[in-house]
């Protein structure tokens, strides 16, 4: 790999870190930040973005043809898919540890069936209230345990669907 | 063709007139270069579309954000494979093969007609622009002054850029108005990422 190469996947994964942040907080999917504080974790991420940009193209001259070692309209889309495919796995992770503690349920609520069965609620929607980890791990169980009958009714639509129309 | 008439005239006086102001700002000069790139503003967009997947606030709003996701990532594809479609018939040379330009770009060896790069960025534009006003005006915003830096840099004509701004919106409508084709596959990708706390 090249230096080149390395550079613009290294600014790709870390401008997206910054774009999730931004997103995440305008979505307010508490769960998927860094900072608890919405607007400042919004703040994180433009920074973040801004700070990949100005380290990847003022510390270089990046106007190379992909004929002299830049790269073509492809390889720079995938560099993007790839930077943003580990940025999410960066941000999932990481916002998990930091959220550890979000939503965690109370000892009164783990002494009734309610409170030990309050899932998450789907999709994203769940990351408003508790982390990631959290959220897979109270969503995941139940799925496994049906399928393959939970996993029909899903694609087929009936839960879930009614709310996409 | 029509660059050998009237048109093509213009827009080769236009080129280098634009392109003759190079030197007389060094501000915009290096504003210009950091712009003008194949990089900056594609990848700009395109962490646009990242941030656009995760911001709707409710599951309706989110499902038509990321619709328009999959619409702007499929008009990018097509576009540029129009694009290179387009240019092989027209095999118009690029400016500084043909005129005394001021060169802030890097010799490309592709054609000119038309400019991938802004047609691309106008095409997410315009696919974004169907579910987000705002943040689809932003993009043709960056759009445009991609367009600006491409002719002012020696890279392109004028008239390369305007079609390559008017090709992007028209494959995006077209993608738009056959996405049933493709359908179950964006909806089921958006469920089993919503599976998975991510969609």
């Amino acid at each position: 790999m090249s230096p080149f190469v390395a550079d613009y996947l290294l600014f790709a994964f870390w401008a997206a870190i910054g774009a999730i942040q931004i997103g995440a907080s305008i979505g307010r999917f508490d769960g998927l930040l860094f900072i608890k504080h919405n607007l400042a974790a919004r703040a994180l991420g433009v920074a973040l973005t801004l700070s990949a940009i100005a380290w990847f193209f003022l510390t270089d001259d990046r106007n190379i043809n992909d004929t002299e070692g830049g790269l073509d309209a492809n390889m720079q889309a995938m560099g993007v898919f790839a930077g943003a495919f580990v940025a999410v796995i960066v941000t999932v992770v990481t916002s998990s540890v930091v959220n550890a503690g979000l939503g965690r349920p109370g000892p009164e609520a783990l002494k009734t069936p309610e409170g030990l069965n309050s899932g998450p609620e789907g999709g994203l929607d769940a990351l408003r209230k508790v982390s990631y980890l959290t959220a897979v791990r109270r969503s995941l169980p139940p799925l496994w345990h049906g399928a393959p009958t939970s996993l029909v009714r899903f694609y087929s639509g009936d839960k879930e669907a009614s709310s996409f129309e | 063709m029509f660059m050998d008439g009237p048109i093509g005239r213009w827009d080769v006086d236009a080129f280098l007139w634009l392109n003759g102001q190079v030197g007389r700002s060094d501000l915009l000069d290096g504003l210009v270069e950091l712009l003008v790139g194949d990089y900056l503003i594609p990848v700009t967009v395109a962490l646009g579309l990242l941030a656009l997947w995760f911001s709707g606030r409710d599951k309706a709003t989110r499902y038509r954000y990321q619709i328009g996701v999959f619409v702007a990532l499929s008009t990018m594809a097509f576009t540029s494979w129009a694009v290179q479609e387009i240019s092989v018939v027209a095999e118009r040379a690029r400016p500084f093969l043909d005129h005394d330009v001021n060169l802030l770009f890097y010799e490309a060896t592709d054609f000119s007609f038309p400019s991938n790069s802004v047609a691309a960025v106008f095409g997410i534009a315009a696919g974004v622009f169907g579910v987000n006003r705002k943040l689809g005006i932003a993009m043709f915003g960056l759009g445009a002054v991609l367009g600006f830096c491409r002719v002012f840099a020696g890279a392109h004509y004028p008239i390369d850029v305007i079609a390559g701004a008017l090709i992007g919106p028209v494959i995006a409508i077209l993608v738009y108005q056959f996405r049933k084709v493709i359908e179950p596959l964006p909806t089921w990708f958006i469920k089993t990422a919503r599976m998975f706390h991510l969609a």
